[in-house]
């Protein structure tokens, strides 16, 4: 599966970001959301710019470390599953993603 | 030779005297105390905020001492603790089904393989009681029954029925009791916690730990923490296989700084690799999540008789399948223990009977269950284990078989402790699963919930007062001291170094290429040969790491890849340490499987002659060096464990 994604970047809480767009290829619809964005910052990291800033931790749904904004929506377009469980058959082939950081007091930006 | 080995040195286990059953009252008799008013002028660091660390640091906070804990998570209660599932031990005999302290002692220490220390398993036994009240007492939901009373399940490895649990987030319940105990301390100043922390370096002053180096992970700024005793906290290092149930974070750093201080590890090879995970399903892949192992109780597992089949499960008729777990294991069947589900999967695997795209993974069957109790029951039993499977695969197992396989999970290994859990470093201490105690060779199901537990809540709140009484008035330890610069300045180099190095590869690609190695040579099964060429891979992998990887250069703000690069550079040395380990072991107990030492059908030998100890290596400029702590069995004898 291919995707354009638009994702906001912030270098830290007290500069402005802006949207970005990305495109990722060849995703298997068996990955995650977030090993999605692995292999994007892998992609990122070796032409030498800034991967993308991102919590996660058990990677299993009960630790409540990981948390975006997925198309508008807190965790994306399923109920009852956080970031880390959601995964790409959720989305359609060539889709665009909006993916944006919680905007909640307890959720302070600080890098994307 | 890999290794040498120094038969000079005895390790001081510094147990009690007495009958096992009195030893535990003995050492509190007799331990040195400090006065309410003195506790105050003492200071202590807990690195780790899971079960061990949150329970240690409201325990003594409550005593009266002045703690710090460090975590890198963004809350303590994140700590990985929190995926615990299944349940933790504890011998109340709620079930009148003939359990007892002695029956729970030996099950553990016969599970184990008989690779630990009486005492202390002991005493993990007899202290188990004791936190089921105090967890209830928090507020901790456990299961009941109808009558109200505590509800018990029984786990693999065992006849009685102990294991206590709150649905399957058993940890996450333990914890929020301990993360709220510990809160209610930090509340009232005695407890500082430091989140986003992470922990480089340990300082000695005059080889007595007096502090930390920690890195502030969302400032980059490098910190000096003094204190009159260090306790490490850290859980478990299985990460060190990539793919593996454990969480992103996890890492050996701490116990592996601590180690290059002069701390030893013990035993680090034995790791065990659960059987009921899901699979790997592509080269992407960043984790392994356990499905539990409750399935097995209706489930049966196959691979097809036919090699590389590439038939569709439902399509491959009942005599081409082969239920091996049954048919080696006729009395135990689909409930063999861990360890040997596990290894003999991978022995269908290696054989060319895998399933799945990768043929990596086994079949777990629900169809005669199915048929025999239909959907509605096994719904009850197991929906939210069908449910969560379906999320993460897109399979529904009601339909066609699971796909299962073996994945890294628990640290037997970790730094060598003594009975008060104290390393052989005078002041710094180990507790949870960053130590290496009372699992021996093997760990069952439910134990070690309640050895994190047991630690911090009963043992380390006597022993360490013990140490702190017995090392003369409480010293003012003053950041500046040369030490502590320059550890500083050591930490700081090695982190701009990774920045320097600018090639070509990710650190996730040595870290992917380190656990693919280990995996294949120093897992489920470990030959000379094998372990021998792992050794040479991970050095060559080492230097491609020191020359070959890239990262973003910026150590200020926030930087994953900086932080993961520290502890790949760690797990580089540790993976090493981990092949020499199993090298040197030459016999097969629990987890640790040598090929050349089994018996005819493939069952394990072990070797009480020879290897009647618990490895401790020590580091040294040249190769590590072996030290022997000769187990005595004084209240039990050692048997064979068989489950055909
Ligand atoms: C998926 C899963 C299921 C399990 N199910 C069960 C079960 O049902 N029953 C059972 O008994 N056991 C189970 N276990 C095992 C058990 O959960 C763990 O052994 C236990 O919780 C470990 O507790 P701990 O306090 O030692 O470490 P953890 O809870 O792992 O905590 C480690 C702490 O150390 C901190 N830390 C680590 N490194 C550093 C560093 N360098 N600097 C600063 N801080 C650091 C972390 O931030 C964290 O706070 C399971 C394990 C897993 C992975
Ligand atoms: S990473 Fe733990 S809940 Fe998502």
């Amino acid at each position: 599966m291919d995707f354009k994604l638009k994702i906001w970047r912030q270098e830290q809480a007290a500069v402005s970001g802006k949207m970005m767009a990305y495109t990722v290829k060849d995703i298997s619809p068996d990955m995650s959301f977030l090993e999605m964005l692995d292999q994007l910052n892998e992609n990122l990291i070796l032409s030498g710019q800034n991967p993308i800033s991102f919590d996660s931790d058990c990677r299993e749904g009960i630790c409540g470390q990981c948390g975006l904004f997925i198309n508008g929506r807190a965790h994306g377009p399923r109920g009852h599953t956080s970031t880390c469980q959601l995964h790409m058959r959720s989305f359609q082939d060539g889709e665009t993603i909006y993916i944006e950081p919680f905007r909640a007091g307890p959720f302070p930006i600080k890098k994307t | 030779m890999y290794f040498s080995t120094d038969s000079k040195q005895i390790p001081k286990a510094k147990v009690p005297q007495g009958d096992l059953r009195d030893k535990w009252s003995n050492f509190k008799d007799q331990a040195k105390l400090i006065s309410p008013n003195n506790r105050n002028k003492y200071h202590v660091i807990i690195v780790g905020t899971g079960l061990s660390g949150a329970s240690a640091a409201a325990s003594l906070a409550e005593l009266g001492y002045n703690v710090s804990v460090f975590c890198f998570q963004d809350s303590p209660r994140r700590a990985h603790s929190v995926a615990a599932q299944g349940g933790v031990n504890a011998m109340k005999n709620y079930k009148n089904d003939g359990d007892s302290v002695h029956r729970m002692f030996y099950d553990t220490l016969k599970g184990g393989d008989f690779r630990a220390r009486e005492a202390n398993v002991y005493r993990l036994a007899e202290c188990s009681a004791s936190l089921i009240d105090q967890a209830v007492a928090q507020g901790v939901p456990f299961a009941r029954e109808y009558s109200g009373y505590l509800s018990n399940r029984s786990f693999g490895g065992v006849q009685v029925s102990r294991t206590f649990y709150a649905r399957g987030q058993t940890g996450q319940q333990l914890l929020l009791g301990a993360y709220q105990a510990m809160m209610r301390q930090v509340k009232a100043k005695k407890v500082t916690s430091y989140t986003r922390h992470e922990m480089l370096d340990l300082v000695l002053i005059n080889g007595v730990a007096k502090g930390i180096i920690a890195r502030n992970l969302d400032t980059g700024e490098i910190t000096r923490h003094t204190a009159n005793a260090v306790v490490l906290a850290t859980g478990g290092f299985g990460k060190i296989y990539y793919l593996s149930t454990l969480a992103m974070g996890c890492n050996g750093s701490a116990i592996w700084r601590a180690h290059k201080k002069g701390a030893w590890t013990a035993c680090p090879s034995w790791t065990q690799i659960h059987p009921t995970c899901l699979p790997q399903s592509g080269s992407y892949q960043s984790k392994l999540t356990l499905m539990s192992e409750s399935l097995r109780n209706d489930g049966r597992i196959w691979v097809p008789l036919k090699k590389n089949e590439d038939r569709k499960a439902v399509d491959i008729p009942e005599e081409e399948r082969d239920y091996y777990l049954e048919r080696r294991y006729p009395s135990f069947g689909n409930l063999a223990p861990r360890d040997i589900a596990s290894r003999a999967a991978k022995e269908r695997i290696d054989a060319g009977h895998g399933v799945g795209s990768l043929k990596n993974a086994v079949y777990l069957d629900f169809k005669d269950a199915l048929a025999k109790q239909g959907k509605a029951a096994i719904a009850k039993k197991y929906g939210n284990l069908f449910d969560m499977y379906e999320k993460i695969t897109g399979i529904n197992a009601y339909k066609e078989p699971m796909k299962i396989s073996p994945a890294a999970h628990f640290s037997m290994g970790g730094l060598w402790v003594d009975y008060e859990l104290s390393t052989n470093i005078p002041g710094l201490f180990s507790i949870g699963e960053s130590n290496f105690s009372d699992h021996g060779a093997n760990r069952l199901g439910a134990n070690s919930l309640l050895q994190a537990c047991v630690d911090g809540y009963y043992i380390l709140p006597q022993t360490l007062p013990h140490y702190l009484a017995q090392s003369g008035k409480p010293e003012t330890i003053n950041s500046d001291d040369p030490a502590f610069l320059e550890s500083e300045l050591q930490v700081k180099q090695q982190l701009e170094n990774f920045g320097k190095i600018n090639g070509h590869k990710t650190v996730d690609y040595f870290h992917r290429e380190l656990g693919k190695i280990l995996y294949d040579k120093c897992g489920l099964t470990r030959t000379e040969k094998g372990l021998t060429l792992a050794i040479e891979a991970i050095k060559n992998l080492r230097d491609s790491f020191y020359k070959d990887l890239k990262i973003p250069m910026k150590t200020d703000g926030i930087n994953e890849e900086l932080e993961k690069a520290g502890r790949v550079a760690d797990y580089l040395e540790i993976g090493e340490l981990m092949c020499i380990d199993a090298l040197s072991r030459e016999e097969s107990c629990g987890a640790h499987f040598r090929m050349e030492h089994q018996t005819n059908d493939g069952e394990a030998i072990r070797n009480d002659e020879e290897f009647n100890f618990i490895s401790c290596w020590q580091k040294s400029d040249k190769a590590p060096v072996l030290i022997k702590e000769v187990l005595n069995f004084e209240f039990t004898k050692p048997t064979e464990r068989s489950y055909k």
